[in-house]
């Protein structure tokens, strides 16, 4: 047994190290979370909840998923989604930018109703999404870094009904450096830029489109921990300028240090909100209690 | 390796001029080359057609029987209407693009089955109306087809023809939209959806272009040879589809130009017009395409990175 507890903490030593040797300086922050929570998650820039509703959702219910399903997200809210799997958030975020079409239920965006059939309908009502899985639904692997990041707005690089490579060029060296993406140049093929890089590109070609609310879908999966503060600047920057961000994350701490308010589900049914504001963060356990 | 590979269209279609012109050395002259532009026109038309339906991502089958059901309706449509008969011909072309559409993107059956069946009804809807039987457009119907038949500036208009349709697919491709969410489409269907982009109605398009250039195609083949038949355009479909593949656009969408395309189709027709110089047989010539596409397709893409081949 001893040998066994002088062995577990020479591992935990070595981790130390590895967690050091990676991008981002100070990453000992994040093995002792719990002390340094409002550090990593950026939580003193956190913004207080704004009167405007964005997007307001009523009753909504998809068959075998969740069921009744209402909330509102303001303007510059954090909305967190917590549940575990099987409790209906993937499908309720799939539902939000039209993937799944609800079987009842209403989707108010700035007091209008919408109707999300798919991913076009969402974007034109302003919805961004970043996937949860990068490879296939974030990033055209094989396609060059501009080419992905102005996919999503293609208009304004129209001069005279023609596509501007030069203004593309632009844009794209404009985000590269806005968001400090490590790339060569601007025609690299995503596939070889790092996970955190490629996460990066995905907001940047949201954020171009000038979208006013954004669904992130495990925005930190795979990504290394200096990337992930980057992305926790990026929320919170993105809020600061009025966008609305719905989050699902990895963790339990993650969703409660970004977020404003926290839906928790639970077979399908919504549980409570758990309020999560500046200074005044709910414990895990406040949230685990609901989702289990 | 990469630049070898890339580069190889353009090196095999000089290897290729260089090993016939030092077999027959009249094949080196410029008139055997307008020959060869002449023949590579109605080539390029329809292959650029299927260009934009393999960068898609998919495969077009139908154009052959399209070009053939066109120059058919051309010829039977100058008596009566003239000019209009070319409008006809286009429109009725583009019909059946709208119909394989209809097949592929709004029932989902995969482009091979959905163009092969559109291809079907087209072939056979030639055969009725015509009872298996060609027709010619007589001499004095010959005026309507002249701005295709006639040289201007030493060179045959369909070479300027197929150079014009050249120039507006090389814009369509790379300067519009369409082009850039043909491409997407092509290279990460899922992704393209994702981010907003109306994927059916792309595809409606690049199917609908592809037919309508057929049906251009057919018109051109039909004026030169003076006649509209069932079976005018048969033998097209492998040397058109050889040709993009053979340019290096990837089979799999998504990786390719127009300008890869035209060398693509200039190799066919140096193979096809210097087969009959040096005197091989010509029922040998789709043997020789066969070969040619397979080494192309293995040749552009990696398969080392490909676990499962459908």
């Amino acid at each position: 047994m001893n040998s066994w507890i002088t062995n577990w903490n020479k591992i935990k030593i070595k981790v130390k190290q590895i967690i050091k040797k990676q991008p981002g300086k100070d990453a000992e922050s994040q093995w002792t979370k719990c002390s340094c929570q409002e550090i990593i998650y950026k939580e003193d820039l956190q913004n207080y909840i704004k009167k405007k509703v964005v997007l307001e959702v009523k009753n909504l219910s998809l068959n075998n998923s969740f069921k009744n399903i209402s909330f509102s997200l303001h303007e510059g809210e954090v909305l967190g989604f917590a549940g575990v799997i099987g409790s209906g958030i993937d499908q309720l975020t799939r539902v939000l930018y039209g993937f799944l079409k609800p079987t009842t239920g209403k989707i108010y965006i700035n007091e209008h109703l919408v109707d999300l059939n798919n991913p076009k309908d969402a974007v034109k009502n302003g919805i961004g999404y970043l996937p949860k899985d990068r490879r296939s639904e974030g990033l055209i692997q094989f396609m060059s870094l501009s080419n992905n990041l102005t996919l999503t707005n293609l208009n304004i690089l129209k001069k005279y009904g023609i596509i501007s490579r030069s203004e593309e060029i632009n844009l794209t060296n404009e985000w590269v450096k806005k968001l400090s993406i490590k790339a060569n140049n601007v025609d690299i093929l995503c596939n070889y830029l790092s996970g955190g890089n490629q996460q990066k590109v995905v907001l940047a070609k949201w954020m171009h489109a000038g979208v006013s609310i954004m669904i992130m879908d495990h925005p930190t999966r795979g990504i290394d921990v200096g990337a992930k503060k980057e992305v926790y600047s990026v929320i919170r920057d993105l809020t600061n300028s009025g966008i609305s961000i719905i989050i699902v994350s990895d963790t339990i701490e993650e969703t409660i240090g970004l977020s404003n308010n926290i839906i928790v589900l639970k077979d399908g049914e919504l549980q409570q909100i758990v309020k999560s504001n500046k200074g005044n963060k709910p414990l895990p356990i406040e949230i685990l209690k609901y989702m289990v | 390796m990469k630049y070898i590979i890339k580069y190889s269209p353009i090196i095999s279609l000089f290897t290729l001029l260089f090993a016939i012109g030092i077999h027959t050395p009249q094949f080196l002259q410029i008139s055997t080359f307008i020959i060869i532009a002449e023949d590579a026109a109605t080539l390029f038309i329809m292959s650029t057609g299927i260009f934009f339906v393999i960068m898609l991502g998919g495969i077009d089958l139908s154009v052959q029987s399209i070009a053939s059901l066109c120059s058919v309706i051309l010829a039977l449509c100058l008596p009566q209407f003239g000019y209009y008969s070319f409008f006809i011909a286009i429109l009725i072309g583009s019909i059946f693009g709208l119909i394989s559409g209809y097949f592929h993107v709004t029932l989902k059956i995969p482009s091979f089955i959905a163009t092969l069946a559109t291809g079907g009804i087209a072939a056979s809807l030639s055969l009725v109306i015509t009872n298996a039987s060609s027709i010619q457009i007589l001499q004095k119907e010959k005026h309507y087809i002249s701005w295709i038949t006639e040289t201007s500036f030493y060179i045959p208009n369909e070479i300027l023809v197929s150079f014009s349709i050249f120039i507006l697919c090389w814009f369509l491709i790379n300067y519009t939209k369409f082009g850039r969410y043909v491409t997407s489409i092509g290279a990460g269907e899922a992704v393209a959806w994702t981010s907003g982009i109306d994927v059916k109605l792309n595809k409606y398009f690049a199917l609908i272009l592809s037919a309508s250039l057929a049906a251009i195609s057919g018109i051109v083949l039909s004026s030169r040879m003076s006649a509209g038949s069932p079976t005018l355009a048969n033998e097209f479909l492998l040397p058109a589809i050889a040709a993009v593949i053979i340019g290096g656009t990837a089979l799999t969408g998504g990786v390719g130009s127009i300008q890869r395309t035209l060398i693509g189709v200039l190799i066919i027709s140096v193979l096809r017009i210097g087969m009959t110089f040096i005197g091989i047989n010509i029922f040998a010539q789709q043997l020789v395409f066969g070969c040619m596409l397979i080494i192309a397709v293995a040749l552009t893409i990696d398969r080392s990175k490909i676990p499962i081949v459908k």
